[in-house]
């Protein structure tokens, strides 16, 4: 056991406000601070500073939404900024959601993230995807609604482990994995959320707008 | 049948540039002479998340620049070919960038496909997704990831079927293996 004193929460999401990823980050960097870990949230920009914070930090927490299946490209890319750096030993750990309910859309992120971890001579201590990332709606993780409770109660036995650069338990990664809600009920709230937005944006009528024609010689 | 290649690479690799000719030989053998996009060449932007690509200008990106152009070659593929350098087995982030800001390709809403909730496709096209990628060595963990991670983009590309395959760097060049890997489709 290695006792973790330098905490880097490097949040991935492009969002200035509303982001679940940086609520997550930000709400496990408190975490690590109550059990004695000097913690920071920062995100991907600016790069310049962002190697030497890496490098002042004896953990390396990555907190992203899920791109495209993927880790979002500007995070990718800072990633392998890192592994180039060749910045030592360190503990790596992921805190990843998505928009879908399943959580298993995070797994081959969670696993690209393994690799980086490999690839850079870190320990890895593990992924943590929650699916419905949206419910937090970029409020903090205290606010969370009910099905996030349990969530939120997983993060704080999660931070307790991080502080001793111990791996998630199966107990932990198994209550993220749960669906917060009936698979039914998320798609009708999803679906009703944005005929919202389009309702409230005048572009009710245009949701199925196909604006790219088929050329001819195709 | 239209073929598209993504080309995630550098013209200043020559390596890649040696594939990327052999791939176009193999692929235009059959009856799908294939379009090539140099993304080098492009101006894209990261994705900045706002989703005002399904609700404030549906079908369209927001973000004024070379990408949406790209979206518009993706919309009408028959097949699509991601061809970059594999990092943390996944594509490289010059291609990535193209998939994140091409999300305007789906419907915002749900639907259950292969068990799990995903977005239908707004063109109401089947999609048929091929990735081949360099490693700079050896490595059967990151190339397992990158044949889940085009698996799971077909999912969401509404596909049924992908195929997929790795070169090393370095590797003297093989069609025959280059045809198997474009040819070989495995269901999702």
């Amino acid at each position: 056991m290695k006792r973790i004193e330098t905490a880097l929460i490097l949040c991935g999401s492009p969002k200035r406000e509303q982001s679940s990823s940086r609520e997550f980050g930000s709400y496990l960097a408190r975490r690590l601070e109550a059990a004695g870990v000097r913690a920071a949230v920062r995100s991907t920009a600016p790069m310049e500073t962002l190697m030497a914070d890496v490098r002042g930090a004896d953990l390396l927490v990555l907190s992203f939404p899920l791109y495209a299946d993927g880790i979002p490209a500007r995070l990718k890319e800072a990633l392998m900024q890192i592994v180039a750096d060749n910045q030592g030993a360190k503990f790596c750990a992921a805190l990843v959601q998505c928009g879908f309910l399943e959580s298993r859309h995070n797994d081959t992120a969670i696993e690209m993230c393994r690799l980086f971890a490999k690839e850079a001579g870190f320990t890895w201590l593990g992924g943590l995807g929650r699916g419905a990332g949206g419910m937090l709606a970029g409020k903090p993780l205290e606010q969370a609604p009910q099905p996030l409770r349990a969530t939120r109660e997983a993060l704080d036995r999660a931070a307790v482990l991080l502080a001793q650069g111990e791996p998630f338990t199966d107990e932990i990664i198994g209550v993220f994995r749960q669906a917060p809600l009936p698979r039914w009920l998320y798609s009708v709230a999803a679906d009703l959320g944005f005929l919202l937005q389009l309702l409230s944006n005048g572009q009710l009528l245009s949701v199925f707008r196909k604006p790219y024609r088929q050329s001819r010689s195709e | 049948m239209k073929t598209l290649i993504l080309n995630g690479c550098n013209r200043s690799d020559q390596y890649a540039m040696g594939l990327l000719e052999q791939l176009i030989t193999v692929l235009g053998e059959g009856d799908a002479v294939p379009q090539i996009i140099d993304l080098e060449m492009l101006r894209i932007a990261d994705c900045n998340g706002c989703f005002g690509c399904w609700t404030r200008t549906p079908g369209e990106c927001v973000i004024r620049d070379d990408a949406p152009a790209v979206t518009a070659q993706l919309a009408y593929a028959d097949r699509i070919i991601f061809f970059c350098p594999v990092v943390f087995g996944g594509f490289a982030p010059q291609l990535k960038r193209v998939l994140e800001r091409s999300i305007s390709l789906l419907l915002p809403f749900m639907r259950l496909y292969h068990g799990e909730l995903h977005h239908p496709p707004r063109y109401k096209r089947e999609y048929e997704l091929c990735s081949v990628g360099i490693l700079n060595q050896t490595d059967p963990e990151v190339a397992a990831c990158f044949r889940e991670r085009t698996r799971r983009l077909a999912l969401n590309f509404n596909g049924s079927r992908f195929s997929w395959g790795t070169l090393v760097r370095g590797e003297i060049l093989d069609s025959s293996r280059l045809r198997a890997m474009v040819a070989v489709r495995e269901a999702l």
